[in-house]
C-alpha cells in the first residue's frame, strides 16, 4: 500500500530524515513513536508530500508519487491527515469543512455532498453540531471534524500526526475512540502519538524512531515488552 | 464619546482664533472743500449699515448725507448685522465731507460665505480619493498577491513596485507624473514636444499608483497572518495552491484586511491634498484661491480642518467599531 524505500530529507543544512525504508500494507495500523525532534511529522508529512523528500522513493498502490509526474493534489486527496491542531476552517460550519473537498475537487453535488457529510458526521458523533463553528466547538470536537473532513475525501489511508496531544484529557478517550472505529473497519492508519495504550491495543506495528532513522520497528507487545535497542528502552523507560 | 470630546477641543480653538482674527482694518478717506454749511458723506461697502454719531443711533442708513452739523470733531459708528463694526473719529468742516467704511464679515458669517466653496472642494476630494483607493484597491489586490504567490517574477515585480512607492514622497511622484511624464509621452506618442497631462489625470493616477502600494502591503500581511496550518490542511485535502487561496485562506484574509483598508482610506483623504500643487482644484487649492481673493487665511484654513475633520471623523469611527468587532471575534 505504502511503500517507503531510503527516504531522506534535508531542510538546507538540517539533516532530518536520514534514509527510511518500511513497508505499510492495506489495512495496517502503524504507530510512530519516538522523542520529539525525531522526524515523525517530517516523515509522515513527506508521505503526503507536504514536504518535498529531499531523496529517496515513496510508493502508494504501486504509484512513484516522488516523480515529478504525478499531480501532487491527486496524490494527497488520496491521503487523509490529521494534525495536532486540528487546522478546522475557521469561517466555515463543520458541515461546510466536510463538504468543501467532496464539493471542490471530487466535483460532488453540494446535495450529495451535504449527505454524505452528515452520514460521517454521525460516526464521530456530531451530528448536532453540523451548523456550528469550529470556534463554539471543545478541542476534542473540533479534531473529531477534522477527522470527519479528512474522510469526506475517501482517502486510501489516513495519517495522523499526533491527534491527541493539544487536547484536554477528558477530550483523549473521544478521538481515540473514533479513531479505534477507523481501525477496526479496516482502513490504513499511520500515527504519530504517544498514547501508548492507543498503540498497544489498536497498532499492528510500530515504529520506533530517533535521530531521523526506524531504530527497531515490531508488533506491540514485542517492542513494549521486550525492546532490542538500548534507544529503545531508555526512550520507553521515560514515557512508560 | 473620544470624537465628541475632540469636535469639541477643535471648536475651542477655533473660537479663540476667531476672536484672534478680531482685527479688522478699515481704510479712512475724508476729503472735503470749502463751504459753509458742514455736509458728511457716510458711505460703507456693503450698504445698509446704521450710523452712530458720537454714541448717538442717528436715523436712516448708508448711503447717508447729514447736513447742518456744527464743524468738528465726530466719533462716526456703522453697525451692521453679521459685519464688524467700524468706528473712527472725522474732522467734520464746513463744506463737503466723506467717509468710507470698508465692513469686514464677523468670522462666522465669513466662514458661512465660504462655505459653500470648501463643501465643493471638499466634494472633489472625496471624489479623487474614492476613485483613487478603489483603483488602488484592484492594482494593490493584484500586486499584494503577486508578493505571496511562488513565483519568483511575480515576487520580484511587485515587491519593487511596493517598495519605490511605499519608500518615496508621495509629492514626488506627482511631480514625476504630471512633470516628468509629459517629454516621455511626448517623445513615445508625438512628435517629441512634451505632451501636457491634465491634473485630474496626473493627480488620480499619482494617488492609484500610490495607493495601490499601501494596499498591496495590507494585502500581503492580511494573508501572511492566516495561520500556515490553514494551507497546509486545505493542500491536504487536495485542493491546488489556488484552490486554497480562493475558499481558505482569501476569505478569511479578506476580514482582518478591511480595517486597515479603511485607515489607508483616512490617510489617502488627507494626503490627496498634496495634489492641490499641480492645480488639482480640490480642498487646499480651492482655499488657496479663495486666499488670494479675501487675504482671510485664519478663518479660511481653520474651516479647512474643520472641513477635513467633518470628512475624517465618521469613517475613524467606522474603522475603530470595525476593529473592535474583529477582536471580539467577528
Ligand atoms: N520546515 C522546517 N524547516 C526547518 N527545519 C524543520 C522544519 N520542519 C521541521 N524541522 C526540523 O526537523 C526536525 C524534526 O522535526 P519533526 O519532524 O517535527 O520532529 P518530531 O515530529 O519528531 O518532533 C526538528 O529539528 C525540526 O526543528
Ligand atoms: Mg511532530
Amino acid at each position: 500500500m505504502i511503500k517507503v524505500v531510503n527516504l531522506h530529507k534535508r531542510f538546507s543544512s538540517l539533516h532530518v530524515l536520514k534514509g527510511i525504508t518500511t513497508h505499510i500494507k492495506p489495512g495496517e495500523v502503524v504507530c510512530i513513536i519516538g522523542p520529539s525532534g525525531s522526524g515523525k511529522s517530517t516523515f509522515l508529512r513527506c508521505l503526503n508530500l507536504l514536504e518535498e523528500p529531499s531523496a529517496g522513493e515513496i510508493f502508494i498502490e504501486g504509484v512513484k508519487i516522488t516523480d515529478h509526474k504525478v499531480n501532487i493534489n491527486d496524490v494527497r486527496a488520496e491521503m487523509g491527515m490529521v494534525f495536532q491542531r486540528f487546522n478546522l476552517f475557521p469561517h466555515m460550519t463543520a458541515l461546510q469543512n466536510i463538504t468543501i473537498g467532496p464539493v471542490q475537487i471530487r466535483k460532488l453535488s453540494q446535495e450529495e455532498a451535504e449527505e454524505r457529510a452528515y452520514t460521517l458526521l454521525d460516526k464521530v458523533g456530531l451530528r448536532e453540531k453540523a451548523h456550528e463553528y469550529p470556534d463554539n466547538l471543545s478541542g476534542g470536537q473540533q479534531q473529531r471534524v477534522a477527522i470527519a473532513r479528512a474522510l469526506s475525501m475517501h482517502p486510501k489511508a489516513m495519517l495522523f500526526d499526533e491527534p491527541t496531544s493539544a487536547l484536554d484529557p477528558e477530550m483523549i478517550k473521544e478521538v481515540l475512540d473514533v479513531m479505534k472505529d477507523l481501525a477496526k473497519e479496516g482502513m490504513t492508519m499511520v500515527v504519530v502519538s504517544h498514547e501508548m495504550g492507543f498503540a498497544r491495543e489498536v497498532s499492528d506495528r510500530v515504529l520506533f524512531m530517533d535521530d531521523g532513522v526506524i531504530v527497531e520497528e515490531g508488533p506491540p507487545s514485542q517492542l513494549f515488552n521486550k525492546p532490542q535497542n538500548e534507544r529503545t528502552r531508555s526512550f520507553l523507560s521515560k514515557v512508560l | 464619546m473620544k470624537h465628541l470630546k475632540t469636535l469639541l477641543a477643535m471648536l475651542i480653538i477655533a473660537i479663540i482664533f476667531l476672536f484672534a482674527a478680531c482685527t479688522g482694518q478699515a481704510q479712512e478717506t475724508v476729503e472735503d472743500t470749502a463751504g459753509t454749511e458742514t455736509v458728511l458723506r457716510i458711505t460703507s461697502n456693503p450698504e445698509g449699515a446704521e450710523v452712530f454719531i458720537n454714541g448717538e443711533p442717528y436715523d436712516g442708513v448708508t448711503p447717508l448725507t447729514i447736513r447742518g452739523l456744527s464743524p468738528g470733531r465726530y466719533s462716526v459708528e456703522v453697525v451692521k448685522a453679521r459685519y464688524r463694526k467700524e468706528s473712527r473719529y472725522v474732522e467734520v468742516k464746513p463744506g463737503e465731507n466723506a467717509v468710507r467704511f470698508s465692513l469686514a464679515e464677523t468670522s462666522l458669517y465669513y466662514l458661512w460665505k465660504i462655505t459653500p466653496l470648501l463643501l465643493l472642494g471638499a466634494v472633489m476630494t472625496l471624489f479623487l480619493t474614492i476613485i483613487s483607493v478603489f483603483n488602488g484597491i484592484i492594482i494593490g489586490t493584484f500586486a499584494g498577491m503577486a508578493r505571496v504567490v511562488p513565483v519568483r517574477l511575480l515576487n520580484i515585480i511587485s515587491g519593487v513596485y511596493v517598495n519605490f512607492f511605499r519608500g518615496t514622497p508621495l509629492l514626488v511622484q506627482i511631480f514625476m507624473i504630471h512633470f516628468g511624464l509629459p517629454p516621455v509621452l511626448g517623445s513615445l506618442f508625438g512628435d517629441g514636444t512634451p505632451i501636457p497631462l491634465n491634473p485630474f489625470l496626473s493627480a488620480f493616477s499619482a494617488l492609484s499608483i500610490n495607493s495601490g502600494a499601501y494596499v498591496a502591503e495590507i494585502i500581503r500581511a492580511g494573508i501572511q497572518s492566516i495561520d500556515r496550518g490553514q494551507m497546509e490542511a486545505a493542500r491536504s485535502l487536495g485542493m491546488s495552491y489556488w484552490q486554497a487561496m480562493r475558499h481558505i485562506i482569501l476569505p478569511q484574509a479578506v476580514k482582518r484586511v478591511i480595517p486597515p483598508l479603511g485607515n489607508e482610506f483616512i490617510a489617502m483623504l488627507k494626503d490627496s491634498s498634496l495634489v492641490s500643487v499641480i492645480g488639482m482644484e480640490e480642498l487646499v487649492r480651492k482655499a488657496q484661491v479663495i486666499v488670494t481673493r479675501t487675504y482671510r487665511p485664519t478663518e479660511t484654513w481653520l474651516g479647512v480642518g474643520l472641513v477635513f475633520l467633518m470628512m475624517t471623523l465618521p469613517f475613524t469611527k467606522v474603522v475603530t467599531e470595525l476593529e473592535r468587532r474583529l477582536k471580539t471575534g467577528d
